[in-house]
């Protein structure tokens, strides 16, 4: 006996499909009319989920009551330990505040969503460019001085300088998918944004670099005695995709 | 072909041993029938009830010590006592929860709480009835329909081994102690088969729930305790107490389930195997030696 899988999450790994079948239904049961959409964004939008890899939810609200949102508490704890869910809330009223204010991020989310339920609240959103290029320059000088930070305290600590580095991958793919989008073109998935700037840049073993960023983000270990040297690399890659990012505001 | 009752002593042994075997197929192949029609339920996402579905009232108290020593409610003293850490007990608990808080207000011996029956009762009232609503135990009108088919099976095998009794009686036989044995023997297995903990929904459920959670106990050994989560709770709850990681040693070894005998193989056999049904995993490291 096999409880039915949610339509859009049939083919996502089973305990995913049936963690997300498990949160769509109580929440479409606890939130009622208040719900609009359920969104699932990332890689696993794209089927791309890793064992570390966390599922990221946004759901959408006409407003947030507390007695309907506390009566789902239970089933988000256990989801959140099962698939080790994100789930961000937000009103239908806030999307456009929320797009410019976190334009990398919700340009990754209008190029990776599924929506689950309800309609797509993020159909005809638009990033303005400005923001979306600030934003991103936030976002890069905010990574450069969080991964020097980590450098410095933890260079004598592999795991810790392994766990920085795969906690870097999301934000700098993203950043890379949305400088291409920025300059024009159509911009492929985040990995693959990243490996095309990395070979446009001057020769730096950038290859050994986003070999090293893909395994710490999937084992979050790497080869002993490489975290440090990777990790200064990978500052090297922010400073490359800031300084493309300052030129955005120059076309 | 002949009359099974005037069959010789070992021959009669023989064919009331097939007919036990056949009782029981009987009794296997029945016992499911009244329950309702398999429906699909949410998974459960109470560590509290998925723990009573696994284990029963004493699974769940072990699972919420060590739920309430995960969310700092409950602090570990002297190696094997427990103690409530907070002086007021705060909104928003279950009831099993709230009393065992203030079971522990004084150290107390993580024994003596497991062992206490106004616990297991206050635990009983809090999941059983919740579980058996939703298809996932027996109910009154299923354990009634149990005792109905335990006592048709003890009927026929009860009835034959008497019938057999008295014609051997009548001709001055009285070695009849091998068939009174197997008629006992027969008569508990029947009554173990016919008396799932679960019903198939209930297995279906926490098959389920294994697999939903199959990625937590992947990454058990990376969860610290205090965990900010319920991923302890769960992760005990789903798979029993010994698959939270070997760091927290000292709270299963508090944990632990009381031995039957002297003989450490039977204890882990019999403690674990009554609540870990065939999902143990890891847990059988809260037997103890």
């Amino acid at each position: 006996m096999k409880a039915p899988v949610l339509n859009g999450a049939t083919d996502l790994p089973a305990p995913v499909a049936a963690a997300l079948t498990t949160f769509v239904s109580a929440a479409t049961a606890a939130l009622g009319s208040d719900l609009r959409a359920i969104v699932l964004f990332g890689s696993g939008a794209e089927n791309r989920l890793r064992a570390t890899s966390d599922v990221n939810l946004i759901v959408v609200l006409a407003k947030f009551s507390a007695d309907p949102v506390r009566a789902l508490s239970d089933t988000l704890l256990a989801i959140r330990a099962a698939v080790r869910l994100n789930t961000m809330w937000l009103l239908e009223s806030e999307i456009p505040h929320a797009v410019e204010a976190f334009a990398v991020k919700f340009a990754d989310v209008q190029r990776r969503r599924r929506v689950l339920w309800g309609t797509d609240p993020f159909a005809h959103v638009a990033i303005p460019r400005q923001a979306a290029i600030a934003r991103l320059g936030q976002v890069l000088m905010n990574l450069i001085m969080r991964l020097r930070a980590g450098y410095a305290m933890h260079s004598h600590q592999e795991e810790r300088l392994a766990a920085l580095v795969a906690d870097a991958a999301g934000p700098l793919r993203a950043s890379a998918a949305e400088i291409l989008e920025l300059e024009g073109g159509a911009p492929p998935a985040p990995r693959e944004a990243l490996q095309r700037i990395a070979g446009t840049l001057p020769p730096g073993e950038w290859t050994d670099v986003l070999s090293a960023l893909s395994e710490a983000r999937e084992t979050r270990t790497m080869a002993p005695g490489t975290a440090g040297p990777q990790l200064l690399k990978i500052i090297d890659l922010a400073c490359h995709l800031l300084e493309r990012a300052a030129a955005l505001e120059r076309r | 072909m002949p009359n099974p009752f005037y069959l010789r002593g070992p021959e009669f042994l023989v064919f009331y041993v097939c007919l036990g075997l056949l009782v029981i197929l009987s009794v296997m192949l029945w016992r499911r029938r009244p329950e309702r029609p398999a429906r699909v339920p949410a998974p459960l996402t109470d560590y509290l009830k998925i723990a009573y579905l696994r284990g029963g009232a004493d699974e769940a108290l072990r699972v919420a010590i060590l739920a309430l020593v995960d969310r700092e409610l409950l602090a570990v003293v002297n190696d094997d006592r427990i103690q409530t850490s907070t002086p007021t007990v705060p909104a928003g608990l279950q009831r099993t929860e709230q009393r065992l808080l203030e079971a522990c207000r004084k150290p107390t011996k993580a024994r003596d709480v497991l062992d206490d029956e106004s616990l297991k009762a206050t635990a009983t009232t809090e999941c059983e009835a919740h579980l058996a609503r939703a298809g996932l135990l027996p109910d009154e009108r299923l354990k009634t329909a149990r005792k109905g088919l335990v006592l048709t099976a003890w009927l026929v095998l009860g009835s034959v081994a008497l019938a057999k009794i008295l014609v051997a009686l009548s001709v001055g036989r009285t070695n009849i102690g091998f068939l009174v044995a197997a008629c006992f023997v027969f008569s508990y297995i029947v009554y173990t088969v016919a008396h799932p903990a679960r019903t198939a929904a209930g297995e279906a459920m926490l098959g389920d729930l294994r697999m939903l959670f199959d990625a937590l106990r992947d990454r058990a050994m990376s969860i610290r305790m205090p965990s900010g989560g319920n991923e302890v709770a769960l992760l005990a709850a789903v798979f029993g107490v010994g698959a939270v990681p070997a760091g927290h040693a000292y709270v299963k070894t508090i944990l632990r389930k009381p031995q039957r005998d002297s003989s450490s193989g039977a204890s882990c056999g019999s403690a674990c195997g009554s609540s870990c049904g065939g999902g143990c995993g890891g847990g059988c490291g809260g037997c103890g030696s």
